[in-house]
């Protein structure tokens, strides 16, 4: 046996005699793996350690490749061991008990508050949380569509809730991203466990939220209401959209008219009958909440509590999620369900009862009611910042609780050394439906980030969670019966979608454009930068012109220089080099590192309407830029560029529906091709007029080379049915030529079409006729003032909101 | 007393609006000592979509969408209400006795008029200007009275210092304001003295100068605390060192004056500034 082998024998060994593993484990037990593990061990034994540090790479890039992104845009994090759980059918259960506690709970304090009346709950335990929404108090009967919550395990390795989750479940995507990535990574294991899957609960998740539609529409309108590039969890947010095919829409994409929500369209509006709430309720409605009037919509809360609206979750559910409510849960079950509380939680001391918190600091766990919902390990506070915390809990007593904290269970995670514990918190999602609750089964598992860390937040390293079907209790797979209801439609944009993927369209051309010209003044000035006079270095100052006006940088060295007369100027041996690097990878605007990240940024936006293999050539694209230095070979990674931008366009061109999301996406490619041409055009026959006839060709057949058209060219010369002379080539080629798909009449011609699809035929006809000026100017004004109309007539925001009280 | 209110605020903004939205609370309601008899809402550019509910309080609330295309967008309501004064029975408790009996409320009321609030925290300041006047063992009327009159004395009358999101700890140290800041001090030092206090929006009927004639629009809105006495709640108005009487008009009541605020709104518009204005008359008729 190798000693790799040997070592390798020993992971799972070593794991299980490492003596910062919790009380219980969720891998082994006493030494040995537990029974359920068997595969999984086996499995991670074969594979040793080097391949469970190549899993890990794989993971990270199968992330970036999805352009999967955690909190504020960092990229999101998994170890690639799934934790394999075998007690799931009493978990269930009792998460099933919980989502049906926690609507009974929100009925009543949103209906008849019979609890606070009787005293059966302490009113102030509910009064005081911020999160209690009184806008919503007797407004129109809304179930809890989703519950979630916060699972750990205690001692004995039984489950408690350490904290409900209702009022935003971050993790329903990120839940089936993990899955997908260690379904890859892992296939064979994948492949021979027999694991409860997760589509059923989107399905689920999808029916229950048309259901919900207000007047039982046949085809009701539904959308992941979203704060957009201000989420913290944007890219949870945009998967779940995929999953669940259901439009991401925020605060412009949205008006209210009548007391109805209206998704906004190019020239209509359409009913929205049910959103998916990702914003939190204090941000939903700046009318009524004092949240962020940019996120929110006026009107919306209003048309809930009329019940002209659904939301999933209802206003105001954030209550549920209080710690101070945990002591009194057993009560409430057999209150409201005539049950006992199948799931017990932690003791809590609620900061506004009792000083036991206060007194306790150092040895429990901190949670937060409203403001931030920190939680905070006391453990692991200095002194200053525990006296600091206790100035803030003794200001605002009702605001915090302290928890007894729970060992919570250990679970292995890949680390440089080998295997290594974690602690480990699963987040669970229920969902309604016409069978009641039903459970995603795993969830969003999460690890600390060292052994001992016991508070474990969304942002932490995510681990999958695997149920195997033998844990099932058999009545809950649905999956043929909860069928989605067909006939969705085609799905109409919003002004501000239809805006993003323009700019989509518009950043990726414009990277291209550059990398193709900057591609060529490099290749030249390696030629031709040191022998002014020739036709070679003519051509090159013309490019360079070129490049000057279409990025708006300038050429340092030649800037006293017209760029016409260039030839005599004295340039500084090595600028053109330096310039098209600089345009290349400094980090300026109008760089093509600029245009890369804003067209990332903007792609970002509407994940939800891109196709996944967009991301791993976008994940491409930004790597090379990423990487390439000082040293780098530029016309290596130009090349790349360009090469990455192709792919782009060809998924665009062959994976998109000829919808107006299409559409848009490619007139803004369009559009900006045409002025990326013009310019060319413009500017390096301005900057050659003067040189010899001999150097004025050459030029032309730079400049049928930036536009890809060089060899259209030759062959047709060659035939004899082209001109000979390059640069009436270049006029024909790249002007009237519809045959040509770099030439600006097929430029014009596509945006008419894009326009058709798009249901404006007057912008169609003006697409048309954008050929007709005569000279560049007059020709470049009127592609100017086609963008203006483009965008005042698809891609109106709304006006700001202005708060006013009185 | 009856009374015609009208009360118009208007808005001009330098640039078009879209569109607007406004939450109301206009309509005066029904209490121990006034009754309401005709009320109505009209707005310019005219109202688009309206709706009425009453609030967790009991209070009327209402919901309103102006169509756009104006610079201008003016709301007026207009109430007419018979007003007579509370009887004055003597009250008897003390402070600690007027706070146990609280408990006498819903227990919902006694959360929500016993604890802070956004705009009403408690604080040491405010312990300390309030604690030595509202001791347990005084007796409440005499507490309450001369509560009234240190903050009439301590306190300046001055638009303009404060605004609509002012905090208690904020008056407290610049030591002047308006109704609303007095009204929110008045209600912070009775909840942490254990008394359950609300804050009450309203209006106020008011004398010319002597000699010269009532101008129209020259009342205003007004705001005062409303404290449990243990058997009753009692209207102060620490503005004017005085309990509320048949010349104070209740609209609404809340923790503060978030939850009455007369109206608020979302405007959507390019517009950088905007010009507010109210007017309000309390007509006896």
């Amino acid at each position: 046996m190798s000693l790799q082998a040997l070592e390798d024998d020993a992971l799972t060994r070593v794991y299980s005699q490492r003596s910062d593993l919790a009380p219980y484990d969720e891998l082994v037990s006493g030494g040995v793996p537990r029974p359920h593990n068997g595969k999984l061990v086996e499995h991670l034994e074969a594979a040793g350690s080097i391949s469970l540090k190549m899993a890990v790479a794989e993971a990270r890039n199968l992330i970036a490749d999805g352009g999967v992104t955690g909190a504020e845009a960092e990229p999101w994090r998994i170890d690639p061991l799934p934790v394999v759980l075998a007690d799931w059918e009493k978990l269930e259960a009792g998460l099933i008990q919980r989502a049906r506690l926690n609507d009974a709970l929100y009925s009543d304090l949103y209906g008849e508050q019979k609890l606070l009346r009787r005293g059966v709950l302490p009113a102030e335990a509910v009064l005081t949380n911020p999160g209690y929404t009184r806008f919503a108090v007797g407004g129109a009967k809304a179930k809890l569509a989703l519950s979630a919550c916060d699972l750990g395990r205690d001692a004995d390795g039984n489950w408690q809730v350490l904290a409900s989750q209702c009022e935003n479940p971050v993790g329903m995507g990120y839940a089936m991203v993990g899955r997908r990535v260690v379904a890859q990574v892992f296939s064979a294991l994948h492949r021979e466990s027999e694991l409860r899957r997760l589509r059923n609960f989107y399905h689920q998740l999808a029916a229950t939220l048309m259901e919900a539609a207000p007047d039982k529409s046949e085809n009701p309108r539904v959308a992941l209401f979203t704060a957009g590039i201000r989420s913290r969890y944007g890219s949870d947010q945009g998967y779940l959209a995929t999953l669940l095919g259901f439009a991401l829409a925020e605060a412009d994409d949205i008006i209210t008219q009548n007391g109805r929500l209206w998704l906004r369209t190019g020239d209509e509006l359409e009913p929205l009958e049910v959103v998916l709430r990702c914003v939190p309720s204090a941000d939903a409605d700046p009318l009524e909440f004092s949240g962020d009037a940019a996120i929110g919509v006026p009107g919306m809360a209003q048309a809930l509590r009329a019940g002209r609206l659904a939301a999933a979750n209802p206003l105001g559910s954030a209550v549920l999620d209080s710690p101070a409510l945990l002591p009194y849960l057993p009560r409430l079950a057999r209150e409201l369900l005539g049950e006992d509380l199948a799931l017990p939680s932690p003791q809590v001391w609620w900061c506004f009862d009792t000083d036991y918190t206060q007194t306790h600091l150092g040895e429990l766990v901190l949670r937060e009611i409203g403001g931030r919902g920190r939680v905070i390990d006391g453990s692991r506070l200095t002194v200053p910042e525990r006296s600091a915390l206790l100035d803030q809990i003794n200001a605002r007593p009702e605001r915090w609780c302290g928890a007894e904290p729970l060992p919570l269970s250990s679970t292995p995670v890949v680390a440089p050394g080998g295997l290594e514990p974690r602690r480990f918190i699963l987040r669970s999602f229920q969902v309604w439906g016409s069978r009641g609750y039903s459970v995603m089964p795993g969830g969003f598992g999460r690890v600390g980030f060292d052994p001992g860390q016991l508070v474990i937040g969304v942002d932490s390293l995510a681990k999958d969670v695997w149920v195997g079907t033998a844990a099932s209790s058999g009545a809950v797979e649905p999956l043929e019966s909860v069928g989605l209801r067909s006939g969705h439609g085609p799905v109409a944009i919003s002004p501000r979608v239809a805006g993003t993927l323009a700019a989509i369209g518009r950043f990726a051309e414009r990277a291209s454009s550059k990398a193709r010209l900057l591609r060529r003044i490099d290749d030249l000035a390696s030629d031709y930068a040191s022998n002014p006079g020739t036709p070679g270095h003519g051509a090159l100052d013309a490019l360079l012109a070129a490049a000057s006006a279409y990025t708006t940088l300038k050429v340092e060295a030649r800037s006293e220089s017209e760029p016409g007369q260039a030839a005599a100027a004295p340039t500084a041996p090595g600028s053109e080099a330096e310039y098209v690097r600089r345009v290349a990878l400094g980090e300026i605007v109008g760089g093509l590192r600029y245009d890369v990240g804003r067209l990332l940024a903007n792609t970002a936006q509407v994940r939800d309407l891109m196709s996944s293999d967009v991301w791993s050539v976008l994940g491409r694209l930004e790597r090379t830029l990423t990487s390439a230095d000082a040293d780098s070979d530029l016309q290596a990674v130009l090349g790349e560029v360009v090469e990455a931008l192709l792919s782009f366009s060809g998924i665009h061109a062959e994976s998109m529906v000829r919808d107006s999301s299409w559409a848009f996406l490619d007139a803004g490619m369009r559009t900006e091709r045409a002025r990326f041409t013009l310019e060319l055009l413009r500017t390096s026959r301005a900057a050659s007029e003067r040189l010899p006839k001999q150097a004025q060709e050459f030029t032309a057949e730079e400049v049928l080379r930036v536009a890809d058209s060089v060899i259209s060219y030759r062959r047709r010369a060659a035939v004899g049915i082209g001109p000979v002379l390059p640069d009436d080539a270049e006029l024909g080629l790249l002007v009237d030529d519809t045959s040509n798909p770099r030439s600006i009449a097929f430029q014009y011609t596509a945006l008419a079409f894009d326009m058709e699809t798009a249901g404006d035929r007057e912008l169609a006809q003006a697409a048309s006729g954008l050929l007709a000026p005569s000279g560049w100017d007059a020709r470049m004004d009127a592609l100017d003032f086609f963008g203006a109309k483009l965008r005042a007539r698809h891609f109106s925001r709304q006006a700001p909101r202005m708060q006013e009280v009185s | 007393m009856r009374y015609k209110i009208t009360h118009s605020t208007s808005y001009s903004y330098d640039a078009e609006v879209e569109g607007c939205y406004e939450r109301a609370c206009l309509r005066p309601r029904d209490t121990g000592t006034q009754q309401v008899l005709e009320f109505s809402i009209t707005a310019s550019p005219a109202v688009g979509y309206v709706e009425t509910h009453t609030d967790v309080y009991g209070n009327y609330s209402t919901y309103l969408e102006l169509p756009g295309g104006t610079q201008q967008i003016e709301v007026v309501s207009t109430s007419v209400v018979d007003v007579w004064g509370a009887g004055d029975d003597p009250l008897t408790a003390t402070v600690a006795q007027a706070a146990a009996l609280s408990d006498r409320l819903d227990p919902r009321e006694l959360a929500d008029f016993t604890s802070q609030s956004r705009l009403v925290r408690f604080s040491g300041g405010l312990r300390a200007y309030s604690a030595p006047v509202l001791a347990p063992d005084r007796p409440l009327a005499e507490a309450l009275e001369e509560l009234l009159a240190n903050i009439h004395r301590d306190f300046d009358y001055r638009k303009g210092v404060t605004g609509v999101g002012t905090s208690v700890e904020q008056v407290l140290s610049c030591k002047e304001g308006v109704c609303q800041d007095f009204a929110h001090l008045f209600v912070g030092a009775c909840r942490m003295a254990g008394l359950a206090a609300r804050y009450v929006s309203g209006y106020l009927e008011t004398d010319p100068p002597p000699g010269r004639a009532k101008l129209r629009g020259a009342d205003a809105t007004h705001a005062w605390a409303s404290v449990w006495t243990g058997e009753r709640w009692l209207d102060l108005d620490p503005t004017n060192n005085k309990n509320a009487d048949e010349r104070h008009i209740t609209l609404a009541w809340g923790r503060d004056f978030d939850d009455v605020s007369p109206l608020r709104g979302i405007v959507m518009t390019e517009a950088k500034h905007s010009q507010l204005k109210v007017a309000v008359d309390v007509e006896a008729v």
